[in-house]
């Protein structure tokens, strides 16, 4: 009976590697009493304080291929951080890289039973590898307090093989046995446009909705769409201004996450992107490297030199530098556009000439080797375009907070609303002059120099970050998390998601689960 | 070798210098003031012909390409191409006051079939869309990762 024993261990074997998962996590099924109630209102979309009842992640790097170690990495993270209970992991992987998540939970250090609880969660969505798991599809919330998912109509693109509606009907199949549901699709007015993502809908405490304004010319397009999802009450929306930006979602300058030390309904933060606390960081901090990437430090020189917005800051010290040897070495009769030409034909050779900076930066290769002096005197020179442009969206980012601390204070007047000043420095974009004198932002050019902290992922008392790629930013963003009662784990999302303008948030999806309140 | 083979090989020779030499993309920009065409070649030369509405005259004037990415698995498929315009520009112009050093160019693909772009390069307005004329997406890819293999090499080789 030998054949036989071996089909029962093949159907076995295939069982558990497929789909691990076989119902739905007893906290979500049971409605654990610790999940708190929905919020009041009409508005349908929940911010992410709200436990995590999904992941969503699939393994297809962006430009660069299926990257298990990737998946399998943030699996373990979102595992460890949600503990005994852990969400449902959809999986839109292949199943090379689903094995490999379930060895690596087998690798880890933790009792068996707990990790064939985390095992059982696992699910494999059969749907394409595809990195942006955020945006063809947003989650909402019911009075029954039932998940709800519904696709973005306007996801379609015939520039990849990426079938949105087969991805969102796997997904919608593999979760509705947690009873959450499938509404209707979001439709758009006038052209399909980029501001109409998952990624620039979030929710806020108080029963807010937050939708960027981004590539949405007409107002009544942007009502049109909100009014799906933000519920009757007009004060319930809440404008962000990302049409600045390249990709423009609102999860690029922005994130709602738990504050421990609060008690409830203040018991939030909001992390927002600040060039101003970026400089800050950087001038307090000059003779430090500026890259920092310490799980893949032999990635280090071809990441400063592959990356457009690094390569620009280099470009632009490099500029710096010349400025200088310039107005030292310049005779009277040599015009500072000869040296520049001289300089640009013997490859920029600056033989000889001692700088201030503590590793020689001479060439466009020695990007690597740039200091937080380098992008701090970018960043602050009156001879760069990137200071005014900081600068200014600086200002955009006071100015929303202003607007969220009005919206706040009046719905919840007993919060005085906490902002984490995340440090960002943003680059692509130009300080556009207006007729009467004044600079405004140039419309969707802006994109994040490193992988912006605000593009993360909550899970129970743990924010996963993208690994920032600075040392200084990084330690800064822990101890703000620490401060407010959270943990935070950090992944390497520089090829997976940076690259191709995005990060953590917008390659996965999150869904967040409430308990439906009692009929008034 | 027979004479056919040298024709041959001639002809395949000539074809990708002619290639190489024609625009992989090219693109038409007009605003209440301004009317130009942008283009890059095969060999990554770019190319800005301008004109402000009330000159007579108009400049053309060779960019020198920074960047060049494909972005098609990104957030929002596209291709990226930064170009720099240096100092070719009548010093004294208007061209040289109103345009920023740099000019970038972002091709939206959301349509492979009809491209997009919008162009940022004048200090006093807003970006423009720059109507695509030219197109050719496996020369564009083949450039990019030629381009980018050219830099890799550099920074590997300075290591």
């Amino acid at each position: 009976m030998s054949w036989l024993r071996n089909i029962v261990l093949l159907t076995t074997l295939v069982f558990f590697s497929e789909a691990a998962f076989s119902s739905c996590p007893d906290w979500i099924k049971n409605r654990a009493d610790t999940i708190p109630l929905c919020p009041k209102g009409d508005n349908t979309i929940l911010p992410e304080t709200f436990p995590t009842s999904a992941v969503i992640v699939s393994d297809g790097s962006t430009g660069w291929g299926i990257d298990s170690a990737f998946t399998s990495s943030f699996v373990n993270k979102v595992l460890n951080a949600s503990n005994d209970n852990p969400p449902l992991m959809l999986l839109t992987v292949s199943k090379g890289t689903f094995d490999t998540v379930v060895r690596n939970i087998d690798a880890l250090p933790v009792d068996i039973a707990k990790k064939q609880k985390w095992k059982s969660a696992l699910i494999r969505v059969p749907a394409p590898s595809y990195t942006w798991q955020q945006d063809y599809f947003e989650s909402f919330f019911n009075k029954k307090g039932e998940v709800v998912l519904r696709i973005v109509d306007s996801y379609k693109f015939n520039i990849n093989k990426f079938d949105s509606e087969k991805s969102f009907k796997e997904i919608s199949k593999a979760v509705r046995e947690c009873g959450f549901k499938t509404g209707s699709p979001l439709k758009n007015l006038g052209e399909p446009k980029g501001g109409y993502r998952g990624g620039n809908i979030e929710g806020l405490p108080g029963g807010f909705c937050l939708f960027g304004d981004d590539a949405i010319e007409k107002d009544k397009h942007w009502e049109f769409y909100s009014d799906q999802f933000c519920g009757k009450d007009p004060e319930n929306k809440i404008k962000v201004p990302t049409s600045w930006l390249s990709i423009g979602h609102t999860d690029e300058i922005m994130k709602v996450i738990k504050n421990n030390n609060k008690k409830e309904p203040c018991n939030f933060s909001i992390a927002i992107s600040s060039p101003k606390k970026a400089i800050e960081l950087l001038r307090n901090n000059q003779e430090k490297p500026f890259l920092f990437f310490p799980q893949n430090e032999e990635l280090l020189s071809t990441r400063a030199y592959y990356h457009r917005g690094i390569s620009h800051f280099c470009n632009a010290a490099l500029d710096l530098i010349e400025d200088e040897v310039i107005t030292e070495k310049k005779s009277p009769n040599t015009s500072k556009i000869d040296f520049k030409l001289i300089n640009f034909f013997i490859n920029r050779a600056y033989a000889g000439v001692t700088l201030s900076f503590a590793k020689p930066l001479k060439e466009l290769t020695d990007c690597h080797n740039m200091t937080n002096k380098h992008i701090l005197k970018v960043l602050t020179s009156n001879n760069t375009l990137l200071k005014k442009y900081n600068e200014l969206i600086q200002q955009k980012m006071d100015d929303l907070k202003k607007q969220l601390t009005a919206k706040l204070k009046k719905r919840l007047p007993s919060c005085t609303p906490d902002f984490i000043d995340v440090p960002d420095i943003f680059f692509g974009g130009q300080a556009i002059q207006k007729k009467d004198g004044t600079l405004e932002l140039s419309k969707r050019f802006g994109e994040s120099l490193l992988p912006n902290s605000t593009n993360s992922v909550s899970v129970d008392n743990t924010i996963i970050a993208p690994i920032s790629g600075s040392q200084i930013f990084e330690k800064y963003i822990k101890s703000e998390y620490k401060k407010r009662g959270l943990e935070s784990d950090f992944i390497d999302t520089f090829d997976y998601a940076h690259m191709g303008g995005g990060n953590l948030h917008c390659a996965t999806h999150t869904l967040h689960i409430c308990n439906p309140r009692s009929p008034e | 070798m027979n004479i056919n083979k040298i024709i041959l090989i001639f002809m395949i020779f000539s074809t990708k210098l002619i290639l190489a030499n024609t625009p992989i993309i090219k693109c038409n920009i007009k605003n209440p003031h301004w009317t130009a065409t942008l283009s890059l070649d095969g060999v990554g030369l770019g190319l800005l012909k301008v004109k402000h509405l009330k000159s007579k005259k108009d400049f053309t004037c060779p960019l020198g390409l920074t960047f060049l990415q494909d972005s098609l698995g990104g957030v929002s498929p596209s291709i990226i191409v930064d170009f720099n315009r240096g100092e070719c520009f009548p010093k004294s112009s208007l061209i040289s006051e109103e345009l920023f050093e740099t000019v970038n160019l972002i091709i939206e693909l959301r349509d492979k079939k009809k491209p997009r772009g919008r162009i940022q390069w004048l200090k006093k307005s807003q970006p423009d869309s720059c109507k695509i004329t030219k197109f050719r997406l496996t020369e564009i890819k083949l450039n990019a990762k030629r381009w980018l293999k050219q830099r890799l090499n550099r920074a590997t080789a300075n290591q």
